[in-house]
């Protein structure tokens, strides 16, 4: 039997009485204040290596920077983060912090706002990794550090899984004394 | 605008392209972020690595 979708569709008027409690939008957000929510947008998407870099390849992509603020703003939204209201007022300075992000760390995107030529530009582009080099003091500062670290990075030895050593040895007594962990009473003491 | 997304796309152009409004526009949309810490101003310095980087370099 095929299903008709028009039969399925809502009465008129059913969202007038549909209990719309157990929507994160529809309750008071968590965050009222601008500052905050500015605040939250760069310890959460910013400073997050991980959620930078997932932007970061989505930009690369092809994705515009506007649709990326847009989910994020609208994740936040769907989450009960901030209201609609709120996130009209935070697009623009989010766009622009993730914008700045994508420059310093030499990542070409697509602004959202591109013309035609702009994005056939972008489009034969050629493929390059980030134009960021590292100084000479930096590299030097860096091998330093990754001789310090195998120096420090010593093989453990003693225990039952380190390495073997000359220095630390325990005799343990292979013949049984018969004895357990508690001393059994002497019969003089029984008596 | 039909969604949140158009008028997400719309905010986010006003913002960034605040210089091409007309003045009464400018002054609505500059005065709404001044009443707060993070204004103009404070967005754009925010993550200005090359000053970052040359203040550090004075110290």
């Amino acid at each position: 039997m095929i299903q008709n979708k028009m039969l399925k569709a809502p009465i008129p008027g059913e969202n007038l009485v549909q209990s719309s409690r157990n929507y994160a939008w529809h309750r008071p957000p968590k965050m009222v204040e601008y500052d905050d929510v500015i605040e939250h947008f760069v310890d959460n998407y910013i400073s997050k290596t991980n959620r930078l870099s997932a932007a970061m390849l989505l930009a690369q992509n092809g994705i515009p920077a506007t649709s990326i603020v847009s989910s994020i703003m609208l994740g936040m939204v769907g989450r009960g983060d901030i209201s609609p209201d709120m996130s009209l007022l935070v697009a623009g300075p989010f766009y622009k912090i993730l914008t700045r992000m994508f420059d310093e760390t030499g990542t070409a995107y697509l602004t959202g706002f591109d013309t035609e030529e702009e994005i056939q530009e972008y489009l034969d582009a050629p493929k390059e990794k980030s134009t960021k080099k590292l100084s000479k003091e930096q590299e030097t500062q860096i091998d330093e550090f990754e001789k310090e670290l195998k120096e420090k990075s010593t093989v453990p030895s003693g225990g039952l899984m380190g390495a073997k050593s000359d220095e630390e040895t325990l005799d343990i007594e292979a013949m049984p004394t018969g004895e357990g962990l508690i001393s059994r009473p002497t019969d003089e003491e029984e008596a | 605008m039909n969604d949140l997304f158009d008028a997400l796309r719309e905010s986010i152009d006003k913002y960034v392209n605040v210089d091409s409004l007309n003045p009464r526009e400018q002054q609505r949309i500059r005065s709404i972020y001044d009443k707060y810490v993070y204004n103009y101003d404070t967005i754009d310095a925010l993550f200005d690595l090359d000053t970052e980087e040359m203040d550090d370099d004075s110290k």
